[in-house]
């Protein structure tokens, strides 16, 4: 344990600065691999330190995971001396706030044995082994308490623990392959993991992908295209959460995570239909990407990225918020204890409407039902981008036919979200690792949205 | 600033486990990162940090320890978790030979963040850069490693430097990297980001089959991103596409690939690995042919060879990936090129098929439409959408002269040069 240095951290700091904060982290993490139905690897890591960013004439940050005072005080004295360098210096204040939160649930992450998790992998992977070629699966969790103060006299305390699994399940058959990898994440304790929802997505993956192996390739062409919850998850993270974030629309992530499609607009920016709604949320308790307040002390809460159509609020951290003026709206997010808060991404879902699941397929003439996919990608403005779709059909007067194998959504976040015709009532989260900043750091998100129907999309 | 006594660590791992490896960290590192012409954060690290391996039998763990832990508890924790462990099939013990290691030592070189964040702002600036984003990273770590067989130290040292320019609606990108063997030159990464921008008329991109230059930023996005099927953790598992191809043609034979943790020139250089094996250059492909996959000694064990010095113990992994050059310049694959394409940087790598190693990237920082040995168009909108083993075997030309690369999750430490691969499909999103 350690964390008893803060408060006098934050009042050396304090002394030398405009502006301080300090946030001490711990993380207890255990994790467990198993491939191809054998043990591969076990790792255990606890790790804590102070990250305490200091702003003057610029903004430095020193991250140490000493307890030796002197030490501390040396790698203050050293970012205090370089803020006094020239560059940008403004930062959100806000108002103060005294809080703390917990989420680790009833059944802890701690109390469970290496052994117990072992045993959760070896029953996931006798559940894909029969008719697959290839299996990964990776179960762990990830314990963490804070304390952040700042010199404007907030303190909050956050404990909570998030668990993880994901599979990549690959089939081979007469020279052809398929595969498929999915992430499944909850924030709190074991109580929550929901291992049927888990065995039951490798069961029907394993059995999809002997069919998706056989099926035809789609005759490249405009379709009517209705498109599962685990797209309109990646396309609401992609293209609505990514552009959102302002540090990215400044140009501050430019040479790294990228810019935005944004940057230059005036806004509100028209982005699509009406009918698109899309929400960031970290308050959903229990979503991967939970959080009672940010890690900059910010309290959180829901936020409209793109409301009917136009944007309608960007991602803020205290830094990009202050360069508009305006609060934080508690996006500020850090992967560890030795890395920068950062404008980022909690669960990000497509609002549902109010469409039955068959009345989107009803008078769909010659379409095609992509539920879900494998590779995605896209450009670093977040504008151009690709899905190619795995669990896929054919839809015909409304019915849906065969199976087609990958077929390709090549387009743009204009195009994709002006195309949008009908959202479904329904509402499905898969869980993911968002990357950003250098050193890159992986945040944990949710993604999610209802079935929507597209009309008249190109597909390859 | 060491707070961990490695004699003493090792001491307390040889008692209990049969096996262990034991790496310290100590590290001072500094970034600094900038957009639109000044600072954006000034990043200060000190951390120190064990990584630690133990196997009995063979059931194996890895933990690390912090800085300030009660070391025995730690321990403590360790063994009773390793008791939890199954056994481990593919572990087949660590490097047990004696080692000797080619240390050079790096405590003596100066290093100044802030001195290259402006040369970096500065050439971008003198190079017409209306506006830039980058970093410069100076890292300085003290490295030991401890296992029952071996002991092993040194100061390591790296510098690191990433700039985008934007001139109206156009980027340019560049970056470099450098150990003690070499010299960071910040300014003129600065000026190649803006100097790599050309003023051609703005087109959409058409989708077919091109010759394309790859500049080594995007030779090194798709080439490090598929530098996993040389693990031979990953063949063992099936995801490789180079599995079965130990000794046949898997590229053009004008390719040949190394894996150099010995070129003390780029930052990625390191004098053992993560079991104590020294390490070494690694041909991997030799003119064409697959000579070796990278082991650790288990993974060596189980297929009946000798390490390659890349442990990761369960895992083995290229440090420093290195194509040799060829003989043209960049000039002439322009002026001989009929009709193609010149991309300079890549990023969003993501496989559809590991196994095939079926991929897309989408290129950014221009894209060069090049006809009858001129460029006439810049594009975007388009992605490279082909295979990992296509690619490796239609390079058919190489540059004389090649590039330290590294970028962000992009580009692990590589060294590249331009090269033209023929017929390389590229879609288009509109």
């Amino acid at each position: 344990m350690g964390g008893e240095f803060i408060d006098r951290i934050m009042e050396y700091a304090g002394q030398r600065s405009k502006y301080a904060d300090v946030r001490y982290m711990e993380t207890e993490g255990r994790g467990a691999v198993i491939r191809n139905g054998e043990f591969d690897e076990s790792v255990y890591a606890n790790d804590s330190g102070y990250a305490i960013r200091v702003l003057n004439d610029s903004i430095a940050m020193a991250y140490t995971d000493s307890e030796d005072w002197e030490r501390i005080k040396s790698i203050i004295d050293d970012a205090v001396s370089r803020s006094k360098k020239p560059g940008k210096n403004k930062i959100y204040h806000g108002k103060a706030e005294k809080a703390s939160w917990s989420e680790i649930g009833n059944d802890r992450v701690q109390d469970h044995s290496l052994e117990d998790m072992i045993n959760i992998l070896k029953e996931a992977d006798s559940v894909a082994a029969d008719g697959s070629s290839v299996r990964i699966s990776a179960l762990s969790d990830r314990y963490v308490h804070q304390i952040y103060e700042n010199t404007d006299g907030s303190r909050v305390e956050g404990t909570y623990s998030r668990i993880f699994f994901n599979y990549l399940i690959g089939v081979s058959e007469n020279d052809r392959y398929e595969q498929s990898s999915e992430e499944f994440g909850w924030t709190g304790g074991y109580e929550i993991f929901d291992f049927p929802y888990i065995s039951e997505s490798m069961r029907n993956d394993v059995s999809n992908l002997r069919e998706i192996i056989l099926a035809p390739s789609v005759e490249p062409g405009n379709f009517d295209v209705i498109v599962g919850p685990e797209i309109s998850g990646i396309v609401a993270h992609e293209s609505a959460g990514h552009p959102t974030e302002y540090d990215r629309i400044s140009g501050r992530e430019a040479a790294l995570a990228g810019e935005s499609f944004l940057t230059g607009k005036r806004f509100p920016y028209r982005i699509g239909s009406d009918k698109v709604s899309v929400i960031d949320d970290p308050t959903i308790k229990g979503s991967y990407g939970y959080y009672q307040y940010d890690d900059e002390g910010v309290h959180a809460r829901k936020r409209y990225l793109y409301r009917n159509g136009f944007t309608s609020e960007f991602l803020l951290n205290r830094e990009s918020a202050s360069w508009i003026g305006t609060e934080s709206n508690g996006s500020g997010r850090s992967s560890a204890w030795d890395m920068e808060p950062l404008a980022r991404m909690s669960t990000t879902y497509i609002e549902p409407g109010d469409y039955s699941f068959e009345e989107l397929f009803e008078d769909v003439h010659r379409g095609i039902y992509i539920k879900s996919f494998t590779e995605w990608n896209i450009d670093d403005i977040r504008f151009n981008e690709r899905y190619v779709g795995k669990e896929a059909y054919y839809i015909e007067n409304g019915d849906i036919r065969g199976r087609v194998r990958r077929p390709v959504i090549e387009t743009n976040t204009i195009k994709f979200y002006s195309a949008v015709d009908a959202v479904g009532k329904d509402l499905r989260f898969s869980a993911g690792i968002c990357g950003k900043g250098d050193p890159e750091q992986g945040v944990e998100v949710w993604m999610g949205g209802p079935h929507m129907r597209l009309r008249n999309m190109r597909i390859k | 600033m060491t707070m961990f006594d490695l004699d003493k660590v090792s001491g307390c791992l040889e008692k209990r486990f049969d096996e262990f490896s034991v790496i310290m960290f100590t590290n001072h590192d500094e970034q600094i990162r900038f957009s639109n012409g000044s600072r954006d954060l000034h990043n200060i690290w000190e951390e120190s940090v064990l990584n630690v391996f133990v196997a009995r039998g063979k059931r194996t763990i890895m933990t690390t320890i912090k800085e300030g832990s009660d070391l025995e508890k730690s321990i403590e924790e360790l063994s009773k978790r390793l008791d939890q462990a199954p056994e481990n099939p593919l572990f087949y013990g660590i490097n047990d030979r004696r080692q000797n290691y080619a240390i050079s030592d790096s405590s003596d070189m100066a290093l100044d963040a802030d001195d290259l964040a402006d040369q970096a702002i500065n050439g971008a600036v003198d190079a017409g850069s209306e506006r830039m984003a980058g970093l410069v990273y100076a890292m300085r770590s003290r490295v030991e490693i401890a296992t029952r067989y071996n002991r092993g130290n040194y100061n390591s040292l790296g510098v690191e430097a990433v700039v985008r320019s934007f001139k109206n609606d156009r980027s340019g990108q560049a970056c470099g990297h450098s150990g003690i063997g070499g010299k960071l030159d910040a300014y003129a990464i600065g000026r190649r980001s803006a100097e790599g921008i050309r003023n051609v008329e703005k087109h959409e991109g058409r989708e077919g089959r091109y010759d394309v230059i790859l500049a080594p930023m995007a030779a090194g996005n798709i080439l490090t991103s598929g530098s996993y099927a040389f693990s031979a953790h990953t063949v063992i598992s099936g995801l490789s596409y180079l599995k079965d191809m130990i000794g046949k043609q898997v590229a053009s034979p004008i390719v040949s690939i190394y894996d150099d943790p010995t070129d003390t020139m780029g930052m990625a250089y390191r004098f053992f690995d993560e079991e104590g094996t020294a390490t070494k250059r690694v041909p991997i492909i030799d003119r064409g042919s697959l000579k070796t996959y990278l082991h650790s000694t288990s993974t060596a064990r189980y297929m009946n060879t000798e390490t390659t010095g890349n442990a990761g113990i369960i895992s083995p992994e290229a440090w420093q990936i290195e194509m040799s050059a060829g003989d043209r310049t960049l000039d002439e694959m322009i002026s001989d090129m009929h009709e193609g394409l010149m991309i300079m940087n890549s990023w969003y790598l993501r496989f559809q098929d590991y196994r095939n190693g079926v991929f897309s990237t989408v290129p950014r920082d221009g894209v060069y439409y090049i006809r009858n040995g001129e460029i006439k168009e810049y594009w975007d909108g388009i992605r490279i959408s082909d295979s990992m083993p296509s690619i490796l075997k239609n390079i058919s030309a190489l540059s004389r002269e090649s590039e330290y690369v590294r970028w962000w999750n992009e580009i692990f430490p590589s060294r590249f040069p331009y090269m033209i691969v023929s017929g390389l499909n590229v879609t288009k999103s509109y």
